[in-house]
């Protein structure tokens, strides 16, 4: 007799990408196979959407961080995978009388696991702020912003990054809620291990070479940190002065830009890990050779991707244009999925979202004549 | 319209009796009409 088997086969689960641009929300969903995938929007249109991102506890929650013209910097929270928006009652801002205010809400990053309903912002000029109760109502997270260090970690609002000093790559450790990393522009990486009442700088071995000591404590310029797939000791990060790696309990960036084409070089603004993976991760390299190209270089756009923990990486660029393609990505506009094999997606400040369904080998532009992209994030 | 310092956000405008201000503190006097004009300047 022959046992009726039946083989156990994961839920494909369709990807929702969360395309946040200059002016407006827009959404990219797929079929189960990855392959058609249908363009919905725009939503909030006229707003700077800087961030939207899912919340992975409950599969439906969506936070928006907005800069809505003349009426200001604010959060909008949907609970039903983004059909209906609430505006926070209560959006990021800075401490009456401490003479700062929030220019725009710029990251958000949903809470550990354990806490429901908490999530975290990272503003312009650099605040960090904690919400309890899903993104209604938020409250500066006085740990950072009062720090008696804090002016001198962030520097003033002329030393950031063009379009204002930001808070940004706001790491929650899977395995503590109270262990968080923040990055900023400028700043450097801080590590907080009581849950952000106090912080700590975290660049040793990280080069800062636009100051006059190339290697200070803080005052770099991270432009994006995350963690490793599946190892939160491990930390990623593509900064404004190359590739660097972290394996904790070590203090010390270890540099993983020296395995890039010297003609291609090691500066960009996203890297994104493997969602398994915790030796991939994927860069997408613009021209810094100056600090204003930030394009891909030589008009020859390419993704590259490290299987060995940073030592090696190698071009793919399967499906991109051949030449004149002047590509930007910004830092928070790249992203992958969970499901196997790993999709990887990006979008351009040309308005342009490109995906891969095979971690990278091959490429499709899943929509273009979008505004500005500011940021993509995927969902299941 | 204000933020946390008390201050208007960039271009929103206040006119009493038709003459720009910017101090929130401004006194208004009876029968005065105030303006408020958003959006003077839009996005490129």
């Amino acid at each position: 007799m022959v046992a009726s088997t039946r083989t156990a086969r994961p839920a494909v689960r369709r990807i929702t990408l969360l395309v946040a641009t200059r002016k407006g929300l827009w959404t990219l969903a797929s079929d189960a196979a990855r392959s058609r995938w249908t363009l919905a929007g725009p939503r909030f249109l006229g707003h700077t959407l800087h961030h939207v991102v899912a919340d992975p506890r409950d599969g439906k929650t969506w936070l928006a961080a907005a800069r809505t013209g003349h009426l200001g910097p604010t959060v909008f929270r949907s609970a039903d995978r983004g059909r209906t928006w609430t505006e926070a009652s209560k959006p990021p801002a800075f401490r009456a009388g401490g003479g700062r205010s929030v220019d725009h809400v710029f990251w958000l990053t949903p809470g550990h696991a354990s806490e429901p309903g908490v999530w975290y912002a990272g503003t312009s000029p650099q605040g960090l702020f904690r919400s309890v109760d899903g993104g209604a109502t938020w409250e500066g997270v006085a740990g950072f912003n009062e720090h008696p260090q804090r002016k001198a970690w962030c520097g003033g609002d002329q030393d950031g990054t063009p379009d204002g000093p930001k808070m940004h790559s706001i790491l929650v450790d899977p395995r503590d809620a109270k262990h968080l990393y923040v990055a900023m522009s400028s700043g450097g990486v801080f590590e907080s291990t009581d849950g952000g009442a106090d912080w700590k700088p975290l660049n040793r071995g990280v080069r800062a070479i636009f100051l006059p000591d190339p290697t200070p404590e803080f005052g770099h310029d991270p432009h994006r940190v995350c963690f490793a797939g599946g190892n939160p000791d491990r930390l990623w990060q593509q900064n404004h002065c190359g590739l660097y790696r972290l394996d904790r309990p070590s203090t010390e960036w270890v540099d993983i830009g020296v395995g890039m084409p010297k003609s291609v070089g090691a500066v960009g603004f996203p890297i994104v890990a493997h969602p398994r993976d915790p030796d991939a991760a994927w860069i997408f390299p613009m021209d810094g050779t100056d600090v204003w190209p930030r394009t891909s270089p030589g008009g020859r756009p390419a993704v590259y991707r490290t299987l060995d923990g940073g030592r090696t990486w190698r071009r793919q660029n399967q499906g991109f244009p051949a030449s004149q393609a002047w590509w930007t990505v910004k830092r928070q506009a790249m992203t992958v999925d969970t499901r196997e094999p790993a999709g990887v997606y990006f979008g351009t400040t040309s308005g342009e979202v490109w995906g891969s369904r095979d971690e990278g080998r091959s490429w499709r532009c899943l929509a273009r004549n979008l505004p500005q992209i500011q940021a993509v994030e995927a969902t299941g | 319209m204000v933020d946390e310092q008390g201050e208007l956000r960039p271009h929103i405008a206040v006119f009493v009796a038709s003459k720009a201000v910017r101090d929130l503190a401004t006194p208004v006097p009876p029968d005065t009409d105030v303006m408020i004009v958003a959006a003077l300047s839009g996005d490129g």
